[in-house]
């Protein structure tokens, strides 16, 4: 059953979002006993709202308000980008927590190591592995080899490669009461029966269960407020009827994803906090990534029809590691990524008109796609700020993300990643085989990122900032370096060790 | 490069068209049944707002020329212009910014776009490639053309399939020249 707590109870724990990291983090701190209240800027669809058209969900999901500078894409929805991704579960290597040690100081890149390694993160993998029932984890099967993969998988062995099925967050059997995956093909359009691993009908219902946790849908958090001692005391947002409120906390976790987590502290400066909250290192907003990525196209003389089934069926590891030799620092995913035919032809045109375009779209159904997910270097100038000409319909400035350039490192290996590819679907006979540029980033890291040293970065360890003890950072915001798998497993395994923290210090009456 | 002839017989494609339009299937039936597509000026005229039937004429040649698939009818076309037509009816702006820029597009192919040779109308595209009016009718084109449910099976796209089960009994994993 629901709980509904008062807006002057100062003993909740306010978490700022519902995807993959306020989802998270909520329930494992209901779990536990503690009160939460929600503030989910979002609608709270039902799976009744989710229709297998791309156009109409990317409607109902996207995170529309205004925004400028680069195009980037978040949902503003209850499950945030868990609706939308399309479930790679991929853990870090452990080099990936040790950017600047193991790559060394690379010119115009922020690199910084994590404060922690992978062996702190192990036991939580494990755990959001179980959660989410990750294919080839925990006894699980992998799913059953669909048509784009068996194509791809054709065309590697060819040239020496190999792709395996998964790791994937959408079940291969009937588990944590969702049916198993149908093949259903529109798994980034939000998956209509619930296989695919979602905060909405997982985290926030067990949530619920608890009786200890308040979800307010179509709440938009304009600041956090705090006390002379700067001590965080509650939020100021909007409600479902534009009303202002302020809610009381114990505790604020923001989880509002990469963008709008750093625009919330920098709302949220005040005489104590004059260049935003948490911000005494200058770092709030800054070293924002994604992944270096691309889309390559490849179309064959037979039929693939590679929208039937999942979206992402499987990946290539191999090139996922470190070796300099290749003339890059840090490592690419090959993940293969097929879509509807809307969003294909929206992808393959970019600028683009004529034969050179239509004759692409004419091979849909003899065409497989692959995407490149690898490293993105932190760099000081990819930042988010205010921008202080345009506001939101709440009167706040809206963000900006610094357009940045990809980092020579990016291109070199996306270059080497590009090649690898057409020595694969060259293997493979493919007839034509072109490469474009990628979707808006829906992969958003750092911004608000975990540093040994307050000077470097915003939050410690545990996602607890720097400055103030009762304010956390609970998302992918927090990550130090992108690595170059999908963020969103590790979201959660950072979160379920967040929560076990929050619960400690609160037992031990730290905060 | 295209894999799949044409192989609709008129009628069929024609009957499915009318069912996929429905209000303005009508029309789009005298439009479309029209040989020579000069025909029907009456019927278009009344089924626009913002855009008179030689205007039309052209962002049709021109909607066909951004995405040539030569195994598609006309039809699929006029959906783009009727779709434009719809949006400019709602925006001053956007309605002087397409007529200006079909003029600019007529006055780059010698007076008569509609009229001139496919490389023709090509080369004074490109002349005005750079300009707002040329973005719109691209971005608005690649999304009303392909987002336009008729035209999906045409390329093999099966649309919502979750009524129907999903695909884990209908061909998933059917392709078999992978094998061995």
């Amino acid at each position: 059953m629901a709980a509904k707590y008062e807006l002057n109870d100062a003993s909740v724990i306010v978490v700022v979002g519902s995807g993959a990291g306020g989802g998270t983090l909520s329930n494992e701190l209901c779990q536990k006993g503690h009160k939460v209240v929600c503030l989910e800027a979002g609608n709270f669809l039902t799976l009744d709202d989710v229709v297998n058209d791309e156009f109409t969900m990317w409607g109902k999901l996207t995170w529309q308000d205004p925004r400028t500078g680069q195009p980037i894409w978040i949902v503003k929805a209850v499950g945030g980008s868990t609706m939308h991704w399309a479930g790679y579960s991929i853990r870090f290597n452990d080099y990936e927590f040790k950017p600047r040690t193991t790559y060394g100081a690379l010119s115009g890149a922020n690199l910084l190591d994590w404060p922690i390694g992978l062996k702190d993160l192990e036991p939580y993998y494990d755990k959001a592995e179980s959660k989410m029932g990750v294919t080839g984890t925990n006894g699980l099967p992998r799913q059953p080899e669909t048509n784009a993969f068996k194509v791809v998988n054709y065309c590697a062995k060819r040239a020496g490669y190999s792709f395996e099925m998964g790791p994937s967050a959408i079940n291969s059997v009937v588990r944590d009461g969702r049916p198993s995956c149908q093949m259903i093909g529109f798994c980034t359009s939000g998956c209509k029966i619930g296989a695919k691993w979602s905060t909405m009908y997982t985290e926030i219902p067990r949530a619920m269960e608890t009786g200890n946790f308040e979800l307010r849908p179509n709440s938009m958090v304009l600041q956090i407020q705090h006390d002379a001692k700067g001590k965080v005391t509650g939020v100021l947002y909007a409600d479902k009827d534009g009303k202002h409120q302020v809610q009381k906390a114990r505790i604020v976790c923001v989880a509002g994803n990469s963008i709008e987590s750093p625009r919330l502290l920098l709302n949220s400066a005040s005489s104590l906090f004059p260049d935003g909250m948490a911000n005494s290192s200058g770092q709030v907003g800054r070293n924002y990534m994604r992944h270096a990525s691309q889309h390559m196209y490849a179309t064959f003389d037979k039929p693939v029809h590679a929208h039937r089934g999942i979206h992402a069926p499987g990946i290539m590891r191999s090139e996922a590691r470190f070796d300099p030799s290749r003339g890059f620092a840090g490592g690419y995913y090959l993940q293969i990524f097929d879509v509807g035919l809307p969003f294909t032809a929206l992808s393959v045109v970019p600028g683009g008109w004529g034969r050179s375009v239509s004759g692409l779209v004419d091979q849909y159904d003899h065409m497989v796609a692959v995407w490149t997910c690898a490293e993105d270097l932190p760099q000081s100038a990819a930042r988010v700020t205010l921008d202080k000409s345009m506001k939101d319909q709440y009167g706040l400035p809206v963000p900006n993300i610094a357009p940045v350039n990809d980092h020579p490192n990016d291109t070199a290996l996306l270059k080497h990643a590009r090649g690898t590819l057409e020595s694969i679907f060259q293997a493979g006979n493919a007839r034509d085989v072109v490469w474009r540029p990628p979707f808006p980033n829906s992969h958003n890291m750092g911004t608000l990122r975990m540093s040994a040293k307050p000077a470097d970065g915003v939050c410690n360890g545990w996602g607890q900032t720097h400055d103030v003890k009762n304010l956390f950072i609970s998302d992918g915001s927090q990550f130090t370096s992108s690595a170059a798998c999908n963020p969103t497993l590790t979201i959660v395994a950072l979160e379920i060790r967040q929560a076990d923290y929050i619960h400690n210090q609160m037992s031990t009456g730290t905060i | 490069m295209i894999t799949e002839k044409p192989t609709a017989i008129p009628q069929l494609t024609r009957r499915t068209f009318i069912k996929a339009m429905g209000a303005t299937g009508v029309t789009v039936y005298v439009l479309w049944s029209s040989p020579a597509w000069l025909g029907p000026r009456i019927a278009l005229a009344a089924n626009l707002s913002t855009l008179n039937a030689t205007q039309a004429k052209e962002m049709l040649a021109m909607a066909r020329q951004l995405f040539p698939h030569d195994k598609l009818g006309d039809e699929y076309y006029w959906v783009v212009v009727e779709s434009i037509d719809k949006e400019m009816a709602g925006s001053p702006e956007l309605t002087a910014r397409i007529h200006d820029g079909l003029a600019q597009l007529n006055q780059a192919a010698g007076g008569d776009f509609a009229g001139a040779s496919a490389n023709q109308q090509i080369a004074a595209m490109k002349k005005v490639e750079s300009t707002p009016f040329f973005s719109d009718m691209l971005n608005k084109t690649q999304f009303y053309f392909y987002n336009n449910k008729a035209v999906w099976s045409k390329f093999g796209y099966e649309g919502s399939a979750w009524e129907k089960g999903g695909y884990i009994n209908r061909g998933f994993n059917d392709v078999t020249w992978t094998d061995g």
